[in-house]
């Protein structure tokens, strides 16, 4: 039962459709529509990792000086984790050709939801903080495969040319983001 | 001294994608946009400024960490100074995002050339400030029949451009009429 709340929610609280948050990372660190799988699972891992991590440290910040904080320590936490990512990349080939073209993005975008996750009440319990991490991320990753299903056209000649590229993948996500208000709301 | 095609041909800031979330979805109107640029502006010239002093034989990891870190460390008392700027406005999430949509400075300094970071960086922002004023304007006329909070004689024709959906397709028609009203040759450095 939770498990299916948990899918629902990962529709309905769609932080990309809701609030267009991540959306740019995901228009501009991709060419031709390739790689964006890639940044969806990035970000997933990112984005559960930080959340977490950010429940652990919140106690420790005084309420007044959370909010200005979180930014600073949101920025730690995925910078840190891409650090490690590229050193642990440096051992294998296979993981240095997935992980190097699509971390630095998918630490921007998993920054900008978790910057939106610190603003919330989701935060003060671990397993509350890992699972809102997770959908945040699971959410984002959704949204990744639905722009991948789409690129192949929106970068195709089909498209006209003053919208070919990032400025049709935005613009299907803002479609996208629309049909969405209308079904969830 | 002509100015690099990429500076002139595309609106780097813009696309290298820091601000389309706070613009789109935040700037619903003429003062929110004012208090979003205001922002932006603060947090990335003085982030940049102090990042080009970044040694760049520095890895590029560490560069961006370094580079979200002061982004962060400035955005304390932009945030603090926005707040009393525009009390009405409420900056929400998009305030503290565009601290940390600065994982991707380092991305978009490629445009900027050394020499003359001053210029290059002052021309992105004022770009970037234009369209999120214009895209403020037209919202708030189109989506809630208001200029300034002043309400004017007509319904809305537009309101779904004050949902953050509306305000993503009316920026992306913005950024593709703008380069042809420069001109083609910016149009085509644009779609590129």
């Amino acid at each position: 039962m939770q498990i299916a709340a948990d899918i629902v929610m990962i529709l309905v609280q769609n932080l990309v459709f809701q609030s267009l948050l991540g959306l740019s990372p995901a228009a501009v660190s991709v060419k031709n529509g390739r790689g964006l799988l890639r940044l969806g699972v990035l970000t997933m891992l990112c984005c559960t990792l930080s959340s977490v991590l950010t429940a652990m440290i919140r106690p420790a910040i005084p309420n007044l000086w959370q909010k200005l904080l979180f930014p600073l320590c949101n920025a730690l936490i995925c910078g840190s984790f891409c650090i490690i990512l590229v050193l642990l990349s440096r051992k294998s080939k296979h993981l240095k050709r997935f992980v190097i073209p699509g971390i630095y993005y998918a630490a921007c975008s998993s920054a900008v939801l978790g910057t939106m996750l610190l603003s919330t009440e989701y935060t003060h319990d671990i397993p509350v903080a890992f699972r809102y991490g997770f959908r945040s991320g699971a959410g984002y990753l959704g949204v990744c495969i639905m722009l991948k299903m789409a690129a192949p056209l929106l970068y195709s000649e089909h498209m006209p040319q003053a919208v070919r590229g990032w400025k049709g993948l935005l613009l299907y996500a803002g479609i996208l983001s629309m049909a969405a208000a209308c079904i969830f709301s | 001294m002509k100015a690099s095609p990429k500076i002139t041909g595309t609106q780097s800031v813009l696309l290298s994608g820091a601000v389309i979330a706070p613009i789109a979805a935040f700037s619903v109107s003429l003062t929110q946009a004012a208090a979003v640029s205001f922002a932006f502006f603060c947090i990335t010239f003085l982030t940049v400024l102090a990042g080009s002093l970044i040694p760049v034989k520095l890895p590029l990891s560490l560069r961006i960490l370094l580079y979200s870190v002061i982004g962060c460390l400035v955005y304390i008392p932009v945030a603090v100074l926005t707040v009393n700027l525009f009390p009405s406005v409420s900056g929400g999430i998009y305030i503290p995002l565009l601290s940390s949509a600065l994982y991707l400075t380092a991305g978009f300094q490629r445009y900027f050339r050394r020499k003359h970071l001053f210029r290059d960086l002052l021309k992105n922002l004022l770009s970037v400030i234009c369209t999120a004023m214009l895209t403020g304007c037209i919202r708030e006329v189109l989506g809630s029949g208001t200029v300034a909070g002043i309400p004017l004689r007509f319904q809305p024709p537009l309101p779904i451009l004050v949902h953050p959906s509306g305000g993503l397709i009316l920026l992306v028609l913005i950024l593709t009429a703008v380069p042809y009203l420069r001109g083609k040759e910016a149009a085509h450095a644009d779609c590129g």
